[in-house]
């Protein structure tokens, strides 16, 4: 097992890694900029930079466009690794007033971790020491884990222990999710669904006591994944788990958290071509060596 | 400590905003489970409900208009919550939100006359799940 975290995978942030996520992390983004512009036509309840000057100018599809379009040059530039201070820059901005706006228009789709990563980027490019090609990853983790850390802080500011002895009354949330899907499609199989994992949450009171012990317990350390890169990839993995038990049961995706926190720390697509490609040529015949005879030590 | 300093400045300082002012939040979702949910729906004259999906422009659907619902209040400073609103703030809100649905819409050539907008409260007693419905507006869409 020691043989398999010393490899190199485990060590290293690779160019073609890098090069990876930045595409995987751009598309995300571009999605993001493009629901959060063309979902809402009004800020009535400003907040953020909007609730300091009046933001409700910028609200016209003239704009808007000129936003989206501004957008795809600039996720273009940051995957040609072009101006990346000045580029990442104007990310971050573009990030602040798209995503201000529409939390000003009441929705909340908590995008928050795409203007910090980009802001703390343009730190790392800006700083240009001879560790700013892992800063550049390493510094967004820092954010994402901050991020959980802070959910997992608000839980227990809240309701402390409560949210753990409180895990049945999660079943009106579950019910609430299902519901907006029926509401929102008119299906019924989505109230019944939810209705059907009320039940289980009910008649299992400790079950759901323990998984949101869990997950109390993964986001208050979160702090783990920070450190180097086989922590952030297992602490990832974790993460990602829960992430789907949560959407499972209760129905609820975060994406504005999930997507950085599953592209900075699992790198999904990069582990696929290292798995397909590095892992069968070259490395891989070395660790199937190792593994082959620690395997016949063993027998 | 030097690979957390971003991390603890960021925690930091949205701990002493200690309110949601974009990028600085506490991400509070889910962080406390009280008895009670609200879904809000629409239904025509007859009774016959809307799927936001198929009769509203993309983005408008029941999560939308719930957190809308939630920014009303707060921004208004109404408090609200376990069913207990009465028909007067039901009834402000409920304008205000089927105006924001109703923005850029048309339905001229639909089946129906009007719009019903209602919330629908969930609440556990005695270990079930009940709910109750209340009309919070109802538009007319064509005179």
């Amino acid at each position: 097992m020691k043989k398999l975290f010393d490899h190199k995978f485990f060590q290293q942030y690779t160019n073609a890694e890098w090069i990876i996520l930045k595409i995987s992390f751009c598309w995300c983004w571009v999605g993001a900029i493009g629901i959060s512009t063309f979902s809402h036509e009004s800020v009535p309840y400003p907040s953020g930079i909007c609730s300091l000057f009046d933001c409700s100018f910028l609200v016209t599809w003239h704009i808007y466009y000129g936003f989206y379009f501004t957008t795809l040059l600039l996720a273009l530039l940051y995957i040609l690794e072009k101006k990346m201070v000045v580029v990442t820059s104007l990310m971050c901005l573009m990030s602040l007033v798209v995503f201000t706006l529409e939390e000003s228009s009441g929705i909340l789709n908590r995008n928050t971790l795409y203007t910090l990563i980009f802001l703390v980027q343009a730190v790392a490019y800006f700083r240009n020491s001879p560790s700013h090609k892992t800063e550049r990853i390493q510094f967004p983790i820092q954010m994402i884990a901050a991020g959980y850390m802070l959910a997992g802080i608000s839980k227990l500011t809240e309701s402390g222990l409560g949210w753990i002895t409180d895990a049945p009354l999660a079943s009106i949330q579950i019910i609430k999710n299902y519901g907006f899907s029926y509401f929102d499609t008119g299906d019924i199989s989505f109230l019944n669904e939810g209705l059907s994992k009320v039940d289980v949450l009910l008649a299992h009171p400790f079950f759901a006591k323990l998984l949101f012990a869990f997950t109390l317990f993964l986001e208050l350390f979160a702090w783990l994944a920070v450190k180097n890169k086989l922590r952030s990839f297992i602490y990832g993995l974790l993460l990602t788990s829960m992430h789907i038990g949560i959407l499972y049961f209760m129905n609820i995706f975060i994406e504005g958290i999930f997507y950085p926190m599953f592209i900075f720390m699992v790198n999904p697509f990069y582990l696929l071509y290292f798995l397909s490609k590095g892992l069968y040529k070259k490395s891989g015949l070395q660790l199937h060596h190792t593994i082959a005879r620690k395997f016949t030590k063993q027998v | 400590m030097k690979a957390y300093i971003l991390l603890l400045l960021y925690i930091i300082s949205s701990l002493l905003i200690r309110k949601e002012f974009h990028p600085f939040s506490l991400f509070p979702m889910y962080n406390s489970f009280i008895n009670y949910g609200y879904v809000f729906f629409v239904k025509n004259e007859q009774g016959d409900i809307l799927p936001f999906y198929k009769k509203f422009s993309a983005g408008k659907n029941a999560g939308y208009t719930a957190h809308a619902f939630g920014a009303f209040c707060h921004y208004h400073g109404y408090s609200f919550g376990f069913g207990k609103e009465d028909s007067v703030l039901l009834k402000q809100a409920g304008r205000e939100l089927t105006d924001m649905l109703l923005r850029n819409e048309d339905f001229r050539n639909s089946s129906f006359d009007s719009l019903c907008l209602y919330k629908r409260y969930y609440y556990l007693k005695n270990g079930k799940l009940l709910y109750r419905d209340d009309l919070m507006y109802e538009k007319a869409i064509r005179p």
